[in-house]
């Protein structure tokens, strides 16, 4: 599993909308506490979907930091 | 039918889309939570409605970045973020003649404070920015133009693509509270630096919505500092949009209206024609005087009268108490303009209908105009 974080809600909520709008299964958690002091939210994608929502999110130009799932805590 | 009697919609529209009320009552009765700031459904839910108010807002004025627009109370609120996070000391800022008090008088405030000018943009018998003079006009010393979209008293609607033309690269700020919804805008277009508006007049919104569009906010220091649920480890506001101008929690409540009014916009249940004949109509009786747009490509659905045998609150009153039509008497917070039409100081009736009325409330009004009017002669 995958963790994206994002600057902004506004940026949270297009990426989740693009991710869902491909059919792309996705998990919205808390921004892991080990990571960044965000409150808000981010997306946990599976592993194999990565690279596609990477690519997803560059075509409408929003950045994230990826984490491993299971390196960060919550 | 019942006549349609509301004729203030410039002041506040209504009635509102159903649709208002719906998603409204839905975030206070039904869902809660807040905006962002947290990852559990309800809050995801609300983010995506606000979100999705911004994409629509985006595509209603023509502006190509949504998170550009960030939410304020109203347009009042929006100007004054203009006014007061540019840096404007000493320097000229112009306007039109026919600007409302949300710009006026926080500019008068900047004259003592800040020490800017106020100058006039050459203007046409009726207000219109005269495009031609603008260009013949030294403007090296603005830091800022001003232009009320659309007159609150007359419905005139200035050529802000020329007028930005004309004035090559001085910032341009467009008042649209009162053509928002109700009169094309196409900000990225016309290349419209900042743009006001408001959410409760023609977008048919709740009151206390409205918000400001940045073609950039690079000049722009936010009016006020805050919490936003983002960078919460830094001392500093961010720096991104939309969350750098919308510190503390939004009135989410108030953009879940607005949202329900932008997905259910209706179309007007009366002809440009025939509100355009209603003026003509109005104009061709003996001893009153319409104030409106000089040409009907113009004019926006905002009018005002006067009469030679009436004060305006006699004639506002004898309407409302006769037909019970409501519209608003005085200066409609635009003293400038009242000047600018030779009103000042006992101002004008005000009509402004809206989607809602329909051809019939239009020849209705006509018909008490005309009782009133003989009434008072009689």
């Amino acid at each position: 599993m995958k963790v994206f974080i994002f600057e902004s809600t506004r940026a949270v909520i297009r990426a989740e909308r693009i991710v869902r709008d491909n059919e792309i299964d996705c998990k919205i958690i808390p921004v892991p506490r080990s990571i960044s002091p965000e409150c808000g939210m981010a997306l946990e994608i599976t592993d194999d979907k990565t690279q596609t929502v990477s690519k997803l999110l560059k075509k409408i130009s929003i950045t994230a930091r990826v984490f491993d799932r299971d390196k960060v805590k919550l | 039918m019942k006549l349609n009697s509301y004729f203030d919609n410039a002041a506040t529209s209504f009635p509102k889309p159903e649709a208002v009320g719906t998603e409204t009552l839905r975030y206070l009765n039904d869902l809660g939570g807040p905006y962002g700031r947290s990852f559990y459904g309800r809050a995801l839910e609300v983010s995506r409605t606000v979100e999705s108010c911004r994409d629509l807002l985006s595509e209603r004025i023509g502006a190509g970045k949504p998170e550009n627009i960030v939410f304020t109370a109203n347009a009042t609120q929006a100007i004054n973020t203009v006014l007061r996070g540019l840096d404007l000391e000493g320097g000229e800022v112009w306007i039109s003649a026919l600007e409302h008090n949300a710009v006026t008088r926080p500019l008068k405030y900047l004259e003592k404070t800040n020490n800017i000018e106020i100058k006039y943009l050459p203007s046409l018998t009726g207000g219109a920015v005269d495009t031609e003079a603008l260009g013949r006009t030294d403007l090296s010393a603005a830091s800022l133009i001003i232009i009320c979209h659309e007159s609150n008293v007359t419905g005139l609607i200035q050529p802000v693509a020329e007028i930005k033309k004309a004035a090559e690269n001085v910032p341009l700020l467009l008042d649209a509270a009162q053509s928002a919804g109700g009169t094309v805008i196409k900000a990225d277009e016309w290349n419209i630096d900042y743009l006001a508006f408001t959410g409760h007049k023609s977008l048919l919104g709740p009151t206390g919505t409205g918000g400001l569009y940045m073609k950039s906010s690079d000049a722009l220091s936010p009016l006020i500092n805050g919490g936003t649920g983002s960078k919460s480890d830094s001392w500093e506001t961010p720096a991104f949009l939309p969350d750098r101008f919308e510190a503390g929690t939004p009135n989410i409540a108030g953009i879940f209206g607005l949202y329900g009014a932008l997905k259910n916009t209706p179309e007007s249940r009366h002809s440009k024609k025939t509100f355009l004949s209603l003026l003509n109509e109005i104009s061709s009786i003996a001893g009153m005087h319409i104030h409106a747009a000089p040409a009907e490509n113009t004019q926006g659905e905002v009018f005002s009268i006067t009469a030679d045998f009436a004060s305006p609150s006699d004639l506002g009153m004898a309407l409302y108490e006769d037909f019970g039509i409501e519209t608003r008497i005085g200066l409609h917070c635009a003293p400038l303009a009242h000047n600018t039409i030779n009103t000042f100081p006992e101002g004008t009736v005000r009509f402004a209908p809206s989607v809602y009325h329909d051809d019939s409330d239009l020849y209705r009004l006509l018909d008490a105009i005309i009782k009133s009017a003989a009434k008072f002669k009689d």
